[in-house]
């Protein structure tokens, strides 16, 4: 039972939109979902093995064009596009990791971030097949058991369906070896070397698992809004979640999911106010970042009594 | 045009280029070797000093060099008041907070001026705009003024790093904080003031290219990807690096867009960053392995 508490969280976002029954308000949610998967990703390597990675907007692009393509041009189905994701992101993931982790620190950061500008020029350039910077339209929503996903609802239902997956599936693996292996790369390099952990060999693993989320994420975010361009691989991508995961909490599985959620529904709300949003968007940022450099999760521990790893 | 022209004519424009690439990536990497972070918001202090050169030129109407100096002068305050109110609390944490914070500084900066400035991008009136024809190269006295005032800077800057004396307290910092504090440098003052020059270096950046360039509130965001590979491209933490660095790749953009094609001028920093990093990891001119 003790493994079951945690998932509780679950049933109460499905049941929010339920009550609401406002559509607005469910698009957004959806948003919040589709980045709370990718912040998740991006918390892989921020989170567990302690490097920062510019790139994810790279793969999280790749992965909206990839199946925006499939299902355009081959016209597969959603399942396929889901599949070629995998496929290629894997593939694109573990080369980018293979090269780029012979760095560290803000080496590695920035040639993430070269990664994923090349990336982003590549396809803003070509034209025949992606459409320049005009992008692809018309993406399908996906049709699930002869299903069609058009309604915000089943939309809605389908992402979180998708974030619980990618949650339990983190979960599990931070309770294997492999997991354990990535705290201890974090913890102390040069340790876990030392006691026989290929810490090389680690860091690739989670940086390429790490790619395939983000690059799920961007499907999702692409059979959804139906809607594909090559700004989605710009900075805005990366930074967005990085903020997710470093104020809702790094190195929690709760924290980059409420870190989504806050940066998502904010400016939504703060739409009011016109073009100030942004401004006190930022400031709400600086302060949180000063004030609670370990996150919102972290608060939970400074109330509490009883102190936890 | 022969091609040999149009060779040389590209390089001189790459030059031109190149100078504000090198001053904008100096700071970033004085920044970094100093304060031992990754300002993310470093990009916005070049865009502020294009578009207040504008607004001063061309709105208020003042003279374009008095402009350059007053532009410089204000960003360099706001420079050091952002780190010593956002920045200096949390410089002990570790470097992810503080990447955090300067993305707040970035945000914040550029929706301000989003707010006043709206969203057309502009050119700065230079008084000196006129063309001139020097052999092959048509040149405009602007661009004529940016290589050489750039220069002038580029050896004052030096000049100033390694011979006075916040300079060579500077120098002490990067090396070794805890020994610095140790022989009574104090540490605090020297991040600030770092920051100021690098901002201003960068605010200079955009007050002299901002006539032969558009500028808007975004254009801090392009430059500081590029800058990112530039000082890493250099060495992190490495003057003559950032310097050769910003030069060269203004020139390779350049030529690479007349030559080859446009679409891949922008990709030219990245693709040279990763080959670069593959095979020497520690940039061209770093000094300490990663």
């Amino acid at each position: 039972m003790q493994t079951l508490k945690k998932y509780w969280a679950f049933l109460l976002l499905f049941i929010i939109p339920v009550i609401f029954q406002d559509n607005y308000f469910t698009s957004v949610m959806v948003t919040a979902v589709i980045f709370a998967i990718l912040a998740l990703s991006l918390n892989i390597v921020v989170g567990y093995i302690g490097e920062i990675s510019f790139g994810h907007a790279g793969f999280f692009g790749l992965g909206a064009y990839t199946t925006s393509l499939l299902t355009l041009k081959l016209g597969t189905s959603f399942w396929v596009g889901l599949l070629g994701i995998i496929i290629v992101l894997g593939i694109v993931g573990a080369i980018i990791a293979l090269l780029a982790l012979r760095l560290k620190g803000p080496y590695f950061a920035i040639v993430t971030l070269a990664f994923a500008e090349v990336m982003r020029i590549t396809i803003l350039n070509w034209d025949s097949l992606t459409r320049g910077a005009a992008g692809l339209n018309g993406i399908p929503n996906p049709k699930i058991f002869g299903l069609s996903l058009n309604s915000e609802m089943s939309y809605y239902a389908l992402a979180v369906i998708v974030l619980l997956v990618t949650f339990y599936i983190i979960d599990r693996l931070l309770k294997s070896k492999t997991g354990i292996a990535f705290i201890a790369i974090r913890e102390k390099e040069e340790l876990a070397t030392s006691v026989g952990i290929n810490s090389y060999y680690y860091k690739v693993l989670a940086f390429s698992f790490s790619a395939i989320i983000a690059g799920i994420s961007g499907g999702l975010y692409a059979h959804y809004f139906q809607t594909v361009t090559p700004d989605n691989l710009g900075i805005h991508y990366t930074t967005l979640p990085l903020i997710m995961v470093m104020v809702g909490g790094r190195g929690t599985l709760w924290g980059p999911i409420i870190g989504a959620f806050i940066f998502t529904l904010m400016p939504e709300y703060l739409r009011d106010i016109g073009d100030w949003r942004m401004v006190i968007f930022a400031v709400i940022l600086g302060l949180t970042s000063i004030f609670l450099p370990k996150g919102i999760t972290s608060l939970g521990h400074k109330f509490s009594l009883r102190k936890s790893v | 045009m022969s091609s040999t022209d149009l060779f040389i004519q590209q390089i001189a424009n790459g030059l031109v280029i190149g100078i504000s690439y090198a001053l904008i990536a100096i700071g970033l990497t004085l920044v970094f070797g100093i304060l031992d972070i990754l300002n993310f918001s470093h990009g916005e202090f070049y865009m502020l000093g294009g578009t207040v050169t504008y607004v001063m030129v061309d709105i208020m109407n003042f003279n374009y060099f008095v402009s350059i100096l007053l532009v410089v002068v204000v960003v360099t305050i706001m420079g050091m008041l952002i780190q010593k109110v956002a920045i200096q609390p949390i410089i002990e944490h570790d470097q992810l907070s503080v990447l955090l914070v300067t993305f707040a500084v970035s945000l914040f900066l550029i929706n301000i001026t989003q707010i006043v400035w709206g969203k057309t991008p502009q050119k700065v009136q230079s008084p000196i705009n006129d063309t001139f024809e020097l052999g092959p190269v048509v040149f405009t006295y602007q661009k004529l003024f940016i290589i050489l005032i750039g220069f002038v800077l580029l050896v004052l800057l030096n000049f100033y790093i390694k011979k006075t004396t916040t300079g060579k307290m500077m120098r002490a910092v990067a090396q070794d904080k805890i020994g610095a504090t140790v022989i009574g440098v104090n540490v605090k003052n020297i991040y600030m003031i770092t920051f100021g020059l690098a901002a201003a270096l960068a605010a200079f950046a955009g007050a002299i290219i901002s006539p032969t360039t558009f500028v808007d509130a975004y254009v801090g965001q392009d430059s500081i990807l590029k800058a990112f590979a530039i000082v890493v491209l250099g060495g992190l933490g490495s003057v003559p690096g950032a310097l050769l660095g910003g030069i060269l790749l203004g020139i390779v953009e350049t030529i690479t867009a007349a030559f080859v094609d446009s679409a891949f001028k922008d990709l030219t920093a990245f693709l040279i960053l990763i080959m670069v990093l593959l095979l020497k990891p520690s940039g061209l001119f770093g000094r300490k392995g990663v």
